[in-house]
């Protein structure tokens, strides 16, 4: 229907691909969740991929996730490369036989024909150390350009997983800037009224400049030991959401060390290995409850 | 009448890096299992693409031909009784074959097994998927509750026009055959008309076809690796050309190829010997051309509009500026950072005459690895060094010190050229000596399957650069000195001895597989005894032997050299006045005199590689075996002779051990 709607009308907007592939989804019988309201740098590391693809029961979630990468950040100034950028993510157990085919179906919801455009499946296994998570896919090529990771999660928090998930992984700007043909992320509509330009502009050249050149690195420290004590007693009381929560405040102050140079060899795999702990003692926790 | 049979299994994409190798080990298994199970054909053949693995059997027997077996049973006097008629125990070892009849041969009883031989159809049903879901994948998933290389997702598998009901990872009975991506399904209905209808939706099952047809639409040489994985990610390659702006050709044509072979796996086009501002892309199947070229083109300026903003904010440090950003970065965990590397490099060339005296070496060597910090390189790591060499010059620092910063890394593989500049060449050989060193100081050695630093290779490109070189230098020496630099700057965490025994051993391996590729094994083996060796001598002895070799003159030595080896069990008798002793005999004298004027072999100053002088022994040798006895009575002659015959010995060791080289016959003297 919404499909219908995007060749009529032609000019796709990111909040029409947005509305479009939630409907999607949604047909296909997922949840559609609000976005997880702390700072990640994935749709990954939001508990509900994190924690439910951990247990036995059936999933089947689909949600936007903007998602932080401090290092990324570049003022405002390049036209792809953003600190803040938008996923959206699906997660699916067990993965339906054809899934491929729904994947490919869902662009062809926002107007992506596959018989006419090149999609490629290009093998990239996926891995995110601090999540003590990895799996085996590919990230999707439409015309030679990456929007999708597509991945059957092996491990995650240590841990082989019983019944592997299905994660797909669409970068939403890099498909808004192809379906606007623009060259410049700054150019496109976000919707109707609002320019991307106009509604975030200024947050990235505010957050690279406090990124890459004005962040206190001691206060910033003090924060990171702060957030992981705090974590590290939650979960200790047998308090798993909060403590992992504090284990992503952690990886986000971390990554604002990273971009702005602070961190030597050394102190940058010793506060990775904190994060890990934290993220590994999560799901361990989880997995005991879920199996009680 | 003889069938066609065809198994296709249909996949999601498989990983591409592998499936050369894949489709090679899976044809080579499918043969061996036809025949272990006597199927017979005319032909079979295993084809991979992205999405499937086929296997095809070309007039395939209709059912198995399982040869008559005889088995051996109980003795006579146990199977039968005294009046002929069959015991339990013949009964019971009756049925466990299946047999009815059985003959008597000498005191035991035999059955002759016959094993059914199942109709074509139902043993691939049932003796197919079993074997392939246990090949050896190297790179299995698991999905669902299977595991495979990827998820199956359909079958067709037909003999003839009959449908086989194969089922594999929860995928049952054969279906319609899939299309390229965003095409229609293809339904087959019998082997014979496969390939017809695989050609007629585009489908191209044969790589080297693939491969002939990317390579015909592109002109020029073009890169290997990259070919054969567009090969390996089409079903139906479609060659096309796309652009990008000439504005930012500003960029070093290295930084744009890179971009375009390693990033978007594409190929550069050139126009006499200048990189133009186009590329040319592999499309699977046919497409709306102009959307597609759109997107690669978004993607190539993206991407190189990155590249111009690293290029920007790397200019806003030197090299010189960079190097204690060295201090840093990690070069090996547990071997320190790359400040230290450097560190150790520095004293390293300072401990071998060759490299110490020249200062432009020491002033390359701390600025070596600055490339590294920045960020084209951190972004882009194959263009470490060639980097480092574009910002050296453009920095203004001495030519041949620019040059050497990429040099360095030759040679990458094994078909790549050496350091062209002495300067690279010099520091190719230290980083390649500390690299390997240290490796082994922390307790990693090469394993047969494992070698995930690549030392394998770091120490092939070491032995060819002094090979071909012409450098006599030891390794051994060099390995001394590198391992008290790493005492200096780090731990070694393992005992000195059994670190420098590992070393030893596996330059010795690397060696003599160098060595064999051009000289006879037997050679290699004479040459490469043992410890540590110095590669360009060892190289040039070969290669002396093997113009040698059919030279009756060569032939005499090496049985005189077994005649000496054997009478004197490589024994030093430890007598040292043979300048002082009155030799008996005229044979004696003799063959002191000449064993006197054969040069000692400097390993390591003028390179004398001539076997002549070692003829003049000959002779006088001969002589002394048909005059002389050894084992004299009276011991302090014998001894004498034996510790003279043990002098030649050992010159003829620096050499080789003779006694191991096989003549025509392969009889070893």
């Amino acid at each position: 229907m919404i499909g219908l709607i995007v060749k009529r009308i032609g000019i796709v907007n990111l909040d029409l691909i947005i509305a479009s592939l939630e409907h999607f989804w949604r047909e296909q019988g997922c949840t559609i969740l609000p976005a997880y309201d702390i700072e990640v740098g994935a749709g990954t590391m939001a508990p509900f991929t994190f924690f439910q693809v951990l247990h036995k029961r059936d999933i089947a979630l689909c949600y936007v996730q903007p998602s932080r990468r401090p290092t990324d950040g570049r003022y405002g100034l390049n036209p792809n490369r953003v600190f803040k950028h938008h996923q959206m993510q699906v997660i699916i157990k067990p993965p339906p036989m054809d899934i491929q085919e729904i994947y490919v179906k869902s662009l062809e919801s926002i107007g992506i024909d596959p018989l006419a455009h090149d999609i490629r499946f290009i093998e990239d296994n996926w891995e995110a150390p601090t999540l003590g998570a990895w799996g085996v896919g590919w990230e999707v090529w439409l015309d030679g350009m990456e929007i999708t990771q597509f991945t059957y999660f092996q491990q995650a928090g240590g841990f082989d997983l019983p019944n592997p998930s299905v994660e797909i992984t669409y970068g939403l700007e890099r498909i808004s800037l192809y379906i606007q043909e623009k060259d410049s992320i700054y150019d496109m509509n976000f919707g109707e009224k609002v320019g991307y330009k106009e509604l975030r502009f200024a947050e990235e050249a505010q957050q690279s400049s406090y990124c890459h050149d004005l962040a206190d690195k001691e206060r910033l420290l003090a924060l990171f030991q702060l957030f992981f004590d705090e974590g590290a007693f939650c979960l200790t009381q047998n308090l798993i959401l909060p403590g992992y929560e504090y284990a992503l405040k952690c990886s986000h102050v971390f990554n604002i060390l990273d971009a702005r140079g602070a961190l030597s060899v050394t102190e940058r795999a010793r506060y990775l290995g904190k994060i890990r702990n934290l993220t590994k003692k999560s799901a361990q926790l989880y997995r005991m409850e879920q199996n009680e | 009448m003889n069938k066609n049979l065809l198994i296709e299994i249909g996949t999601e994409e498989l990983p591409s890096s592998y499936m050369i190798d894949l489709e090679k080990s899976l044809g080579q298994a499918f043969s061996a299992f036809l025949a272990e199970n006597f199927i017979t054909c005319r032909k079979n053949q295993v084809y991979l693409t992205p999405r499937r693995l086929v296997f095809w059997v070309e007039e395939i027997a209709p059912k198995q031909e399982i040869p008559e077996k005889t088995v051996k049973g109980p003795p006579v006097k146990i199977a039968l009784t005294s009046e002929g008629k069959q015991t339990e125990a013949l009964k019971g070892f009756l049925s466990k074959c299946q047999a009815t009849e059985y003959s008597v041969e000498g005191p035991y009883i035999y059955a002759k097994v016959i094993e059914t031989s199942r109709e074509t159809n139902r043993f691939f049903q049932t003796d197919f998927p079993p074997w392939l879901i246990n090949f050896p994948f190297e790179k299995k998933m698991r999905w669902e509750t299977w595991q495979f290389v990827r998820p199956i997702r359909w079958i067709v598998a037909y003999y003839g026009d009959e449908r086989i009901d194969l089922s594999l990872c929860g995928i049952q009975r054969s279906k319609p055959s899939r299309g390229l991506r965003g095409f229609k399904s293809i339904l087959i209905e019998s082997a014979d008309d496969y390939f017809q209808k695989m050609k007629e939706n585009q489908i191209i099952l044969s790589k080297d076809e693939r491969k002939d047809i990317i390579e015909s639409g592109i002109p020029g040489k073009i890169r290997q690796d990259i070919l054969w994985e567009n090969v390996n990610r089409t079903e139906c390659p479609v060659v096309s050309e796309a652009n990008f702006s000439e504005n930012l050709l500003a960029l070093p044509s290295e930084v744009i190829c890179t971009v375009i072979s390693n990033q978007l796996k594409c190929f550069p086009a050139w126009g006499n010997d200048k990189l133009l501002p186009k590329f040319f892309f592999v499309m699977n199947g046919h497409r709306d051309v102009n959307l597609v070229r759109k997107g690669y083109e978004k993607v190539i300026t993206a991407r190189l509009n990155d590249a111009s903003y690293f290029f920007e904010r790397d200019a806003s440090k030197t090299l010189i500026e960079r190097i204690p950003d060295l201090t840093k970065m990690t070069f090996i965990e547990k071997l320190g950072t790359l400040a230290d590397k450097t560190d150790r490099l520095t004293s390293l060339a300072n401990s071998i005459p060759l490299f110490s005296k020249d200062p432009d070496l020491l002033t390359l060597i701390p600025l070596s690895k600055a490339d590294l910090s920045t960020a084209m390189v951190q972004e882009l790591t194959e263009l470490q060094g060639t980097m480092g060499t574009i910002y050296a010059r453009s920095q203004g620092i001495k030519r041949e010190i620019a040059d050497a910063i990429s040099d360095q890394y030759h040679p990458r593989s094994e078909n790549d050229t050496l350091p062209v500049t002495v300067l690279g060449k010099h520091l190719s050989l230290l980083d390649r000596i500390d690299t390997i060193t240290g490796v082994h100081a922390i307790g990693m050695t090469v394993s047969s399957s494992a070698d995930p630093l690549g030392l394998r290779r770091l120490a092939n490109g070491l032995i060819r650069i002094l090979m071909e070189t012409e450098y006599s230098l030891s390794i051994e020496h060099m390995v001394e000195q590198s391992l008290q630099t790493y005492d200096v700057v780090n731990q070694v965490i393992m005992e000195k001895d059994t670190v420098l025994k590992n070393i030893q051993e596996f330059y010795h391996t690397r060696l003599k597989s160098l060595l064999s590729l051009n000289y006879r094994y037997d050679i290699v083996g004479a040459v490469v005894l043992g410890g540590f060796l110095n590669p360009f001598t060892a190289k040039m002895r070969c290669e002396r032997i093997q113009e040698e070799i059919n030279q009756t003159d060569f032939k005499t030595m090496c049985e005189s050299y077994t005649r000496i080896k054997n009478i004197t069990k490589e024994k030093n008798p430890g007598l040292e006045d043979l300048d002082s002793y009155e030799f008996q005999k005229e044979e004696e004298k003799e063959i002191w005199n000449v064993c006197q004027s054969i040069p000692v072999i400097d390993e390591f100053g003028g390179h004398s590689f001539d076997l002549k002088p070692f003829y003049r022994l000959n002779t006088p040798i001969t002589r002394f075996f048909e005059t002389v006895l050894v084992m004299e009575a009276d011991l302090d002659i014998r001894n004498h002779r034996l510790q003279l015959l043990y002098t030649i010995l050992v010159k003829m060791n620096q050499f080789a051990d003779f006694s191991t080289i096989v003549f025509d016959g392969g009889d070893r003297i």
